[in-house]
């Protein structure tokens, strides 16, 4: 007995396979930015005395020197990078009351996986229509 | 927190490298809790934990808990970065678990904040370590 399948459509899917990709590497690379940005926002707040923190403000040079970036390290790796190159930033952070980067990243993570939900949810919807 | 910093004592204050290393006595108190360095040490190693997060996912006595580790010697920068590596190999991973108290699930190096650099207030060359603890609290 033999079974003869045939799939149409093909091409198609494929097609939107491909399109898949791109778009959910858009969303990604759009949410690690927003994500980045909060957790940038909050750490100018902590540093600020805001949300309970010590203010560590003097100069205002630090605050000011609080940087994000975003970009690819590798094909399905997506690095969202917030720091300073201010040279005392180190011991600020090391700080006994808890310093002002790790605990924005801890206090903003969950809101933060919220962007890549929605913008995955939108990509995938997108393609799929 | 203060079983855990025993736990901590423990394995820093019984290990005869490290003892060797910071010239540790019980009297110089050089290896210490705590954020005020004060002076009359040569070598030291003080440490402390930062304000505690906790993991609301499953239940809120579980939580994550940042340890920040000095390290000083004033004559001698390699010595310095040897301290700090013997401190990681000693807590990275170490069982600190208190029982009937605190689990802790986890210690694990997280990296250097400050790398061996010669801080001018203190006239010390210093090194900081950074570790996270994952804990339950039992009681």
């Amino acid at each position: 007995m033999n079974l003869d399948i045939k799939i149409e459509g093909l091409p198609k899917a494929l097609l939107k396979l491909r399109l898949l990709d791109q778009e959910v590497r858009k969303a990604v690379e759009i949410a690690m930015g927003q994500a980045a940005l909060l957790v940038q926002r909050r750490a100018h707040e902590n540093i600020s005395g805001m949300h309970g923190h010590k203010r560590h403000v003097k100069t205002g040079n630090l605050r000011r020197n609080i940087k994000s970036k975003v970009g690819w390290s590798g094909p399905y790796q997506i690095d969202g990078v917030i720091g300073t190159d201010v040279p005392y930033a180190p011991h600020v952070e090391a700080l006994p009351d808890g310093g002002y980067l790790y605990p924005a990243l801890m206090e903003t993570g969950r809101e933060a996986l919220k962007f890549f939900q929605e913008k995955l949810i939108i990509a995938v919807k997108g393609v799929a229509e | 927190m203060k079983y855990i910093y025993q736990s901590i004592a423990n394995i820093l204050e019984h290990d005869s490298i490290l003892i060797n290393l910071v010239g540790y006595t019980a009297a110089k108190m050089n290896i210490r809790r705590g954020f005020q360095l004060g002076s009359g040490w040569q070598k030291l190693i003080a440490y402390y934990f930062q304000p505690d997060f906790p993991i609301t996912d499953f239940t809120p006595n579980i939580r994550e808990i940042p340890l920040i580790v000095r390290v000083y010697d004033r004559d001698d920068d390699l010595n310095c970065g040897v301290i700090g590596e013997r401190v990681i190999v000693l807590l990275d991973g170490a069982n600190l678990s208190v029982a009937g108290q605190v689990h802790v699930y986890d210690i694990s190096y997280t990296g250097e904040l400050v790398p061996v650099t010669f801080n001018e207030e203190l006239k010390s060359y210093e090194r900081v370590l950074r570790f996270i603890l994952q804990i339950r609290k039992d009681a």
